[in-house]
């Protein structure tokens, strides 16, 4: 039973065509790419931000998209959680502002996310009140994630959420993703473009390049021989 | 030579007042909606909206390059009791405007909208459209991530642009002189300046009025320079 | 120097030779004559400087025209002028209190109309008809500091109609002005020098004004004290009071008010 099926085409006026069809039926599936190969066109797509030339995307059953039938939902209408590569907190909001952002624009019928229990997982308490400004990479990147959370999502789309932080702190936000993912247990695409990490996290993993899918497998087999620097450092296998 | 302000001069200065309140007022919100537009309206690929655009900004500047003179003939004739304007608020309202404070007004908000656009269009611009792209993620509608999110984060500039406006608005003779004329006790600031240097010895009269211009001038330019440097180094943040 | 020669523009029979006061010797040099003039006689006068340099090539008119108080405030402060055409008695007194005038004649006159628009639906035929509810704005020029607006305030005040219509009333900062008001259709009515009223054809005049109800309206013609010492500009003081010239003034509307042998 998939959880993601989409199937879109899409050109930029400067030439990268996009032509991407998949199906995410894992909880978490990683999308694997060197910069520059659209995957993060692919979130937005799906996010509702880029509206690609045709296409569908179905979430949960519910077509988000359909360029034939004339369906393309608002982003706020489609209740993905989108995590940006650079947080995109709001600089005039304190970081509990931000968090009830989301959670104050929730739906009733939808159900009730515990702010309590995100601020305990994230380990927020002490930030509550500080303006983002304030905030190091690692904590804004928490926020970020908590605030995605806390609008209850039915899908989590992380941009690159490892890539601006140093070793010692990814490990950290290693280890709160790890936490977030299997205890909310929210269908999630994770977008990288260093293989350790989709080998850590994702359980099912596609290869973007030049705007298509090249492979599409278990993140052992189909990431086996990609050369990438991190792999110096040794630290997850 | 006696500092304290005669009566004439005191009804211009309240009278410029009044007009400049009013018209920065009543400008204030169609200047935000053009700004926003103008800001945000930027990378369509079709020729439409790229035209539509480029006649909008054009309509908008115009009277920061015409003659005021120019602009206030025209706002006289759309104003005259058998011009477009002036027909409608007869019909409508039972009112003819014309040689009122209003028309003043109204001549200060065309004169002083090139200003308040530009002013606000350059807030708009230093903030990420991102962040609304992530408000709108989290369940905001356009209009709740416009009201939630770009508005308050380009306060100081909208503030900055009104000080800017009214600032204008108290210098503005032009057009002023068109559609109020120079009757006594109907004088703004400008008007009555240049009504007493017409008068033999009133360059000696008006060194008060003009005292009082270069104050506020000064005042505006600096209040409004500091706010626009204040929200660049919030954007920074 | 044949002055008598003159052939402005426009139709006026043989001139009388009598001017011969000017130009005793003939100007080797060319020579520079500095006028200013008030706004309300631009076309006339324009047309006067023209003629002149044609009858004396050596000589330039810098003419420079805009409102007296202005044209007056300048000379005051040391601007250089040879002749002053002056809009009231006001500003030519403002100049002579302040020991800049060698001489000065009271040239034209000028008489205060009413106006209206000539595609106008009511007709005011009086002063009292300004009182009707037709006429919303009267269009004036700043009673407070430009003479046609001076004027016509004196002349609503003794005809006791000024604090009736004060609301009515609307200034323009000149005299053009207050007539650009009437042919838009800003004001109903408006009062304006007659002629002004002449050179709209889009405005009628409606009734002239009694001559006893404001002061004299005349322009002071003024020789400034740098003037006297210009012998071009002293020809010119006098050719603006030539017989010949006199003809042109009165085909604008003026009254010219001839000299009588003062030199």
């Amino acid at each position: 039973m998939s959880w993601l099926e989409l199937d879109c085409r899409h050109r930029y006026p400067a030439g990268l065509e996009i032509d991407v069809a998949f199906r995410a039926e894992h909880q978490v599936v990683g999308v694997f790419g060197p910069s520059g190969s659209g995957k993060t066109s692919l979130l937005s797509m799906i996010a509702g931000v880029l509206r690609p030339d045709e296409g569908q995307i179905v979430l949960a059953g519910q077509p988000l998209l359909d360029t034939r039938r004339g369906i393309a939902l608002a982003p706020a209408q489609r209740r993905v959680g989108m995590l940006f590569q650079d947080h995109l907190l709001f600089p005039h909001l304190s970081v509990e502002g931000n968090l009830r952002y989301g959670l104050s624009r929730r739906r009733s019928t939808e159900p009730p996310v515990d702010f309590a229990r995100v601020v305990q997982v994230l380990e927020l308490r002490e930030l509550l009140a500080r303006p983002p400004r304030s905030l190091s990479g690692g904590e804004k990147q928490r926020v970020a994630l908590a605030r995605a959370l806390l609008s209850g999502p039915r899908a989590l789309l992380l941009d690159e959420p490892l890539t601006a932080l140093d070793q010692p702190l990814k490990q950290r936000i290693l280890v709160y993703l790890e936490r977030v993912l299997s205890q909310w247990r929210i269908p999630t695409l994770l977008v990288s473009h260093v293989a350790a990490d989709l080998r850590r996290l994702a359980e099912w993993t596609i290869v973007i390049d030049q705007g298509r899918v090249v492979a599409g497998g278990p993140p052992a087999e189909v990431l086996a021989d990609e050369i990438e620097p991190e792999k110096s450092w040794n630290e997850s296998r | 030579m006696t500092v304290m302000l005669s009566p004439e001069e005191w009804s211009a200065l309240t009278l410029s007042f009044r007009v400049g309140v009013c018209a920065v007022a009543a400008s204030l919100p169609p200047a935000i909606l053009v700004a926003y537009a103008l800001a945000r309206w930027t990378t369509s690929r079709n020729w439409l909206p790229r035209a539509t655009r480029l006649a909008l900004q054009l309509v908008v500047d115009l009277p920061l390059v015409l003659p005021p003179v120019v602009t206030g003939y025209l706002l006289l004739l759309c104003l005259v009791p058998g011009g477009p304007i002036g027909l409608l608020l007869k019909r409508v309202c039972g009112v003819q405007i014309l040689f009122t404070w209003w028309a003043a007004a109204i001549a200060s908000a065309v004169v002083s909208f090139p200003l308040l656009v530009r002013t606000i269009r350059l807030a708009f611009q230093n903030i990420d459209p991102r962040l609304e792209l992530a408000a709108r993620g989290l369940g905001a509608g356009p209009i709740d991530a416009f009201f939630s999110i770009s508005l308050p984060l380009a306060y100081q500039g909208v503030i900055a642009g009104a000080v800017l406006a009214f600032a204008r608005s108290l210098g503005e003779f032009g057009a002023t002189i068109m559609v109020l004329g120079s009757m006594e006790g109907r004088r703004t600031i400008p008007l009555a300046i240049y009504s007493l240097t017409n008068r033999p010895g009133g360059l000696e009269q008006c060194w008060r009025l003009v005292l009082i211009s270069v104050l506020l001038a000064c005042f505006a330019l600096a209040a409004s320079e500091w706010l626009e440097r204040r929200q660049y180094h919030r954007e920074l943040a | 120097m044949m002055l008598a020669a003159i052939a402005i523009t426009g139709c006026h029979s043989a001139q009388s030779p009598e001017q011969k006061q000017a130009a005793p010797a003939e100007p080797k040099h060319s020579q520079e004559v500095t006028l200013f003039a008030a706004a309300s006689t631009q076309n006339t006068i324009t047309a006067i400087v023209h003629e002149f340099e044609r009858l004396n090539p050596d000589v330039k008119v810098l003419a420079s025209l805009e409102s007296s108080a202005a044209a007056a405030e300048k000379i005051a402060r040391g601007a250089p002028a040879d002749v002053f055409l002056s809009a009231s008695r006001q500003w030519a007194d403002f100049l002579a209190d302040k020991a800049l005038v060698t001489e000065q004649h009271e040239l034209l006159g000028n008489a205060l109309v009413a106006i209206e628009r000539v595609d106008a639906p009511w007709h005011v035929g009086n002063p009292q008809d300004l009182k009707n509810n037709d006429i919303v704005h009267i269009a004036i020029a700043d009673p407070e500091s430009v003479p046609a607006g001076i004027y016509a305030k004196q002349a609503l005040v003794k005809l006791e109609l000024w604090d009736e219509l004060a609301d009515k009333m609307v200034a323009g900062n000149d005299v053009r002005h207050a007539l650009t008001m009437v042919e838009t259709g800003a004001a109903e009515a408006g009062i304006v020098y007659s002629t002004d009223a002449a050179i709209s054809d889009k405005v009628k005049t409606a009734f002239p004004f009694d001559r006893e109800l404001t002061e004299p309206i005349v322009y002071p013609l003024v020789l400034t004290r740098q003037g006297a010492k210009n012998s071009a500009a002293t020809e010119f003081y006098h050719f603006l009071q030539s017989s010949s010239v006199a003809v042109v003034f009165r085909q604008s509307g003026f009254r010219v008010q001839q000299k009588s042998g003062v030199q």
